[in-house]
């Protein structure tokens, strides 16, 4: 523990753009085929004690790209419902962990199915304090993940248009960096993160043998500026996800696949403050990856997203 | 690895529009696969494209691949599986059954997701792939 006595800005407005990362971004949607349900998990960048998040969403997959980056409209779209629970905890003052789960919906035509998706965990530390006022210098938490399989992933689906398949199917570690600083009314974040995911057996009609996954890196940039109550933001993401070897019956390596996601959208405190200081923030989100980058090999989704976050104050 | 965005994303949609198009057209004379080791040439004659709601269907019949006389010998198991090898993922329930000797008919076709795919044909010992781009 320094003795150095800390001065954090805890600056009211921009914090509800900045407190937690991701709730804005979408790194959560996969960029293959099918069950994008791998959660990440909130990182409390902001100078709240916890944080807890509830996330409605729905994505709606209108187009496919193969891996020429050649694109084909769906003619019937693929939408998934979303509800995501997230609970992120301070702890030892520099410390955080967290996690995150969500039920996931899947609809296309008369068919449906729904269950779980996969469920994240994250230790983080506050690499970068903000105790002195630098007007270049960011706030940096760093911080280490697993997530597990416990959505159903397209190795274990049994429905034909996949839509049980609602996680990846792989344990994954994950280390990663997020970055924020404010100034003024704006308040900007970027976010670098590798992962590494996990070879396992399947077995299933079409292929038995062993999946060795891709590792994947993500980097998020985003920015956000307050009008009295209101925090608009956008932000832009970008995740890689390197080819997939399968030694088997058959034996094929997969092609690596990239997609760019913009997010736009506000935020609000609503309601007062209690004594404690904690306070509830209402944020309303658009997403579409049919606009930026080069997409190659995977699944485009428009959608939206309404999260209601619980800020405790430290 | 390859980690690049390049601004504003530049829409290439395939050259038939925004419809399925398969490259295994009905009435080929000449192999639409041939068998990785040995001789084996398969004609695909389509019954019924499949679509994104509806299976499909396909008649393959077995040729040698020199003098493109019909194959009639037995070759079983017999088997047909979809592949998608850039997503590393199967699809359809699809089944096969015997017409009559080097012919035999493949049901339930179906393809989860546009893109490029495989079509494998396990015949006895002779394994051959027809691409295609639903």
């Amino acid at each position: 523990m320094p003795s150095t006595p800390k001065i954090r800005f805890s600056l009211a407005l921009p914090v509800s753009f900045l407190a937690v990362i991701f709730f804005g971004a979408k790194p959560a949607f996969a960029a293959a085929c099918c069950g994008g349900g791998s959660g990440v998990p909130g990182i409390i960048v902001g100078d709240e004690k916890a944080n807890l998040g509830f996330e409605i969403s729905n994505l709606y997959i209108k187009t496919d790209v193969s891996q020429n980056s050649v694109w084909r409209d769906r003619s019937e779209v693929d939408s998934t419902s979303t509800l995501r629970l997230q609970y992120t905890q301070i702890f030892n003052d520099r410390f955080q962990t967290g996690f995150s789960t969500s039920v996931i919906r899947r609809d296309r035509g008369d068919s449906s199915s729904s269950g779980i998706g996969d469920t994240s965990f994250h230790v983080g530390y506050e690499t970068l304090p903000e105790w002195n006022y630098s007007s270049w210098r960011p706030r940096a938490v760093s911080y280490v993940g697993l997530t597990a399989p416990s959505g159903r992933s397209i190795y274990e689906a049994e429905d034909l248009l996949l839509l049980d398949a609602r996680g990846k199917g792989f344990w994954s570690a994950r280390i990663g960096t997020a970055f924020t600083k404010i100034l003024g009314h704006w308040n900007f974040i970027s976010n670098l993160e590798f992962v590494r995911t996990f070879s396992r057996s399947v077995d299933t009609r079409a292929f038995k043998g062993i999946v060795a996954p891709h590792s994947s890196a993500s980097a998020v940039i985003g920015a956000g500026y307050s009008i009295r109550d209101l925090t608009i933001s956008a932000s832009l993401l970008h995740l890689y996800e390197g080819e997939m070897v399968l030694s088997g019956t058959p034996s094929s390596v997969t092609s690596d696949s990239q997609v760019s996601t913009l997010t736009v959208g506000a935020s609000t405190p609503i309601g007062p403050e209690n004594i404690n200081g904690d306070l509830w923030f209402l944020r309303a989100d658009y997403f579409d990856q049919r606009l930026f980058g080069e997409p190659k090999n995977t699944a485009l989704s428009t959608g939206f997203s309404v999260s209601l976050r619980r800020s405790y104050s430290r | 690895m390859g980690f690049t965005v390049s601004g504003c994303a530049k829409p290439n949609y395939s050259a038939d529009g925004k419809d399925s198009s398969f490259s295994g057209k009905p009435g080929l004379s000449r192999c639409t696969a041939e068998s990785a080791a040995g001789s084996l040439c398969i004609k695909v004659t389509w019954d019924v494209l499949p679509t994104e709601t509806q299976f499909g269907s396909f008649v393959f019949t077995l040729a040698d691949l020199a003098t493109d006389r019909l194959d009639s010998r037995d070759h079983s198991p017999t088997s047909v599986v979809l592949w998608m090898p850039s997503m590393g993922h199967g699809s359809s329930p699809i089944t096969v059954e015997k017409i009559a000797p080097g012919i035999y008919r493949a049901k339930k076709v179906f393809f989860n997701m546009k893109g490029d795919w495989e079509v494998q044909f396990n015949i006895g010992n002779y394994q051959a792939v027809y691409a295609l781009d639903t």
